[in-house]
């Protein structure tokens, strides 16, 4: 294991017989150490159209299988029992009968979804017959034409009722509610039939809204209930029998299901591998990434499990191929949470410097500067030690070592600063505490700082000289041009304050400043004028960038007054509240400070690292390696 | 005493601003002056801005719009004075009294839109209502119809309004209709403000309140039944309640009339001899209106303070601002002293 540096990897690339294809694709799949490449094409090669159709034929049954552990609800197993070749014949077999099989359960899908609309109309018809339960009569009357007399169902909002009431009075026509809902009013109108249209401009101004009865409601609502509730029980049932339908189908077919889909994890790296493995006549080309370690793995595998004759070869990658070689970061258990965190920003290269030990200690170290309390520490410790299960359960068992490690720093630092639950007062401290030294935490942050940055300017200028770019290294603002300017300006700063500075001090700075100045003029592209004032905003944004990204530091001390600050605000909240009140203060203060200032302190420290840190050197412009593997679970993926 | 403590303030403002209330003889006198001279006895009746203007356009007429803004802003200005005073309930009833300008803004931009007029056009038609304007100008501007419009109008606090004006318009999809069903809203919302006022200043008000209500309701059931030709049920629905003389019967029974002068066979004593020998919607609305200012004045002049007395200054105030509008609009185009009694309605 390298521990600034991505393992080493080779390029490998197999020469077989066509017929050995899915076999070895398998073996390598099985290893877990192949990540396959394409191949540039080449006339004499043609593209195995054979290949092609294997996984046509693999991406209908992946569906199928897909949709069918989904309905099912199957979680498969991690691994296959024995690595054997599917050939096409076998993968049609699959897919026909994966097909028969989600036939079936589509039917089932089907029912169900049609039982559901019914049961989502039933629903409705439910609640618009809550509306008409205060209605004594039988509700087909309501819905036919009498030649004489006009009865009418609707909605109007609840303002309007009196005066409609009133309106319709003049008219000759009666208004009575029979329900209320929310600012609506729904009502019966009824009256003698008139020829004219004055009770319809009426009723539109009113806002009338007419309800519309539906067919199922032809008897007293009383009556209408109680049909709708029978037909409601029968929609159960069947909603019943198509469950213990469901869970026979589940039962027959589960062991069918994970067969098939170990068969189908025997043909996926066949699948995948046939879009980028070459053909020519009998022979079948494929290549790949593999760690410098695992050769010898491949070749006894390859060796022994294949009859025929397999022509290996392998070679480090060349400069040319350094962009397309993935990055395989092999790193202990405990870093993977803070690895995360680097490769949210980015990938390293296959060149680049591997940030992840230098980003987990320097996490750690500033968390717990920030952050330094024992009990608070011991708390983030006891709550990950809490969690350890659940965490393992939700797959993510490397968060327990992030908090793990979070927790001693500030429990470290804690002794160092002696606080305990903000009680400044009880343990001694073993070096200082913050308040009572604030301009020397803000000294020791700006030193940190310093520091901090001149060892990122050195991984920049390594990484670029890994990446044989010597002249970047050279001249560019974050090459040895931009670290000796920075320790120029630093040096400055210490002889200013000691009043010592001298015309040495003026070319100090002077000249790496004139070098980054010349060579961004000669890099620089346009007319004269665009090069001048771009290379003199670069020459001065080096500069302010320096200073401004070492006084970011500053806050790494802020955060360690902050947190003694806080301490004292509560204990004197604490003080004025007596008995209960002073501990629920204790208390509930401690909670808000360890979640709270724990969340600030915790996105302030990634925000130190990713903007003071990572945009100093790191491209991030890798991808990771990414093996084959053999695991029906990640057949999906 | 507490009552006084109350409204110390108010009615200390009220007392101030009344004595820019020009008694009906003084007002009389004006209309027989020269303009210049209207200006200089007006200098301090907190119109400064408004002559300002007229003498920078040396004494011509102003654009279009210019004068009706700056009248408007006058009253806008002693309303603010009056609401800061108040608080809860009592400073709701005023803002909500000042609204029915912006009412306006809503029906213009309804109808612009309705019409598919400019944005511009449409803008140049609205009245300012600083600091009293809460609604979203530019979104009703930029509204692609008239349902968007009233969408927008949801998250306002005319957002009762623009609901019933909404389920009206998705019925009969007319402006007319949205338009009755946000005037009939806004009395329904001011009854309901009333409401919330004191026992005590509900009665006080409602004598004043009510004759508003009164002439409102009056004038709208004659011009829905005589020049809409609207059915009697449909016009009487329109009408809101609250009114002083004319209640739910008397208002039913004036919704059967087919003519004009049969509406002196339904009304009240109290109303028929105060609009006697009306011929014209208008003679009515005029001399309905005299009663409500004469009543304003003697709330005026009473000395026990209500609320009343500061909803009657606001009353006073804009009758005579328009009037003083219509003064000044006659001066300037220089019509004859019998053409501006009858603008100003001093003709009778």
């Amino acid at each position: 294991m390298k521990l600034f540096h991505c393992e080493n990897m080779q390029h490998i690339s197999l020469l077989m017989r066509f017929d050995d294809a899915p076999l070895v694709s398998n073996l390598l799949a099985e290893s877990g150490v192949f990540d396959p490449c394409g191949i540039a094409s080449e006339k004499k090669h043609l593209p195995d159209q054979q290949g092609a159709a294997y996984r046509r034929i693999f991406d209908s049954a992946l569906s199928d299988w897909d949709k069918i552990t989904d309905y099912l609800a199957l979680t498969p197993a991690a691994t296959v029992n024995k690595v054997i070749a599917i050939n096409k014949h076998q993968l049609l077999e699959i897919e026909l009968r994966l097909s028969e099989i989600w036939a079936l359960c589509a039917e089932h899908k089907e029912n169900k979804r049609l039982l559901d609309i019914q049961l989502s109309s039933l629903q409705h018809l439910f609640s618009l017959l809550n509306q008409f339960k205060n209605i004594d009569i039988d509700l087909s009357v309501m819905k036919q034409t009498f030649s004489l007399l006009d009865v009418r169902l609707g909605i109007i909002p609840l303002t309007y009722v009196s005066r409609l009431k009133e309106a319709l009075g003049i008219e000759g026509y009666y208004l009575s509610v029979y329900h209320q809902y929310g600012d609506n009013a729904h009502i019966v109108i009824a009256g003698v039939r008139k020829i004219n249209e004055d009770i319809l401009s009426l009723l539109d101004s009113a806002s009338f809204q007419c309800l519309h009865i539906p067919e199922e409601f032809h008897e007293h609502p009383k009556t209408v209930y109680i049909s709708l509730n029978e037909k409601k029980q029968q929609l159960l049932q069947q909603v019943d029998d198509l469950e213990q339908s469901w869970l026979i189908l589940k039962e027959h077919y589960t062991a069918e299901i994970f067969r098939q889909g170990e068969l189908l994890t025997l043909a996926k790296p066949y699948a995948i591998l046939s879009e980028k493995m070459l053909r020519n006549g009998q022979l079948i080309q494929i290549n790949g990434w593999i760690p410098d370690s695992k050769i010898s793995l491949i070749q006894e595998k390859l060796e022994h499990d294949i009859a025929n004759p397999i022509v290996v070869e392998t070679r480090k990658p060349t400069p040319d191929e350094y962009a397309k070689t993935p990055s395989y970061l092999l790193r202990p258990q405990w870093i993977q949470p803070f690895l995360k965190l680097v490769t949210h920003y980015g990938t390293p290269g296959y060149r680049e410097f591997d940030p992840s030990w230098f980003f987990s200690l320097s996490y750690i170290l500033m968390f717990g500067i920030m952050f330094g309390d024992i009990g608070h520490g011991a708390c983030i410790i006891g709550l990950s030690l809490l969690f350890k299960k659940g965490l393992k359960k939700q797959q993510r068992p490397e968060y327990f070592s992030f908090f793990l490690s979070i927790g001693a720093s500030s429990v470290f630092f804690g002794f160092l600063y002696g606080s305990i639950f903000s009680y400044e007062h009880i343990i001694p401290g073993l070096w200082l505490s913050p308040m009572e030294h604030p301009m020397l935490m803000l000294k020791l942050a700006l030193i940190w700082g310093a520091s901090f940055i001149i060892l990122l300017n050195i991984i920049s200028i390594y990484n670029r000289l890994m990446s044989l770019q010597f002249k970047e290294a050279l001249f560019n603002a974050k090459g040895v041009s931009g670290l000796l300017l920075y320790i120029a300006i630093l040096w400055s700063i210490i002889d200013i304050s000691q009043d010592q500075f001298s015309s040495l001090n003026v070319w100090s700075i002077m000249t790496p400043l004139v070098i980054i100045f010349i060579y961004q003029w000669i890099k620089g592209s346009g007319s004269a004028a665009e090069r001048f004032l771009v290379s003199l905003f670069e020459a001065y944004d080096v500069i302010i960038a320096n200073f401004s990204n070492t006084l970011s530091f500053l806050r790494v001390a802020a955060f360690a007054l902050n947190h003694s600050a806080l301490a004292i605000a509560l204990l004197t909240l604490a003080a004025i509240a007596e008995g209960a009140g002073h501990w629920a203060v204790i208390i509930f203060g401690n909670m808000f400070i360890l979640v709270l200032e724990g969340a600030i302190v915790a996105i302030q420290v990634l925000r130190l690292e990713y903007y003071e840190g990572f945009s100093r050197f790191f491209t991030a412009d890798g991808y990771l390696f990414k093996p084959m593997e053999l695991s029906p679970q990640k057949l999906k993926n | 005493m507490l009552k006084i403590a109350h409204y110390a303030y108010l009615q200390t403002l009220v007392a101030i601003f009344s004595k820019r209330l020009l008694s009906e003889q003084q007002f009389t006198s004006l209309i027989e002056q020269p303009l210049d001279e209207i200006l200089a006895e007006l200098s301090n009746n907190g119109l400064q801005a408004i002559i300002k203007e007229i003498y920078q356009f040396h004494l011509k007429p102003l654009p279009a719009g210019n004068m009706d803004n700056l009248f408007l802003t006058v009253l806008l200005d002693d309303a603010q004075s009056i609401i800061r005073a108040l608080s809860g309930a009592e400073r709701d009833f005023f803002t909500y009294w000042i609204r029915r300008f912006e009412l306006q803004n809503i029906k213009t931009i309804l109808r612009g839109k309705s019409l598919q007029r400019s944005k511009e056009l449409i803008r140049a038609e609205l009245t300012p209502l600083n600091p009293f304007s809460i609604l979203p100008i530019d979104k009703l501007l930029n509204a692609d119809s008239l349902t968007d419009i009233l969408m927008q109008l949801e998250k306002t606090p005319f957002a009762s309004i623009a609901r019933y004006g909404s389920k009206n318009f998705e019925q009969k999809r007319d402006v007319f209709t949205i338009e009755t069903a946000i005037n009939h809203q806004y009395f329904t919302g001011l009854n309901e403000q009333l409401k919330n006022l004191s026992n005590e200043e509900q009665i006080l008000l409602q004598p004043l309140l009510g004759r508003i209500i009164d002439q409102t309701n009056l004038i709208w059931l004659l011009r829905y039944r005589l020049s809409y030709n609207l059915s009697p049920s449909h016009s009487y629905f329109l009408l809101v309640s609250g009114g002083l003389y004319l209640n739910s019967r008397i208002l039913v029974q004036l919704c059967q009339i087919k003519s004009l002068p049969q509406i002196y066979d339904f009304l009240p004593n109290e109303v028929n001899k105060l609009i006697k020998g009306s011929n014209t919607i208008h003679q009515i609305e005029l001399c309905l209106e005299k009663d409500t200012i004469k009543l304003a004045r003697s709330f005026i002049k009473d000395k026990s303070f209500s609320l009343t007395h500061a909803f009657a200054y606001l009353l006073l105030r804009e009758k005579q601002l328009s009037q003083l509008h219509a003064l000044f609009k006659g001066k300037l185009l220089d019509l004859s002293d019998t053409e501006i009694a009858f603008a100003v309605g001093e003709d009778k």
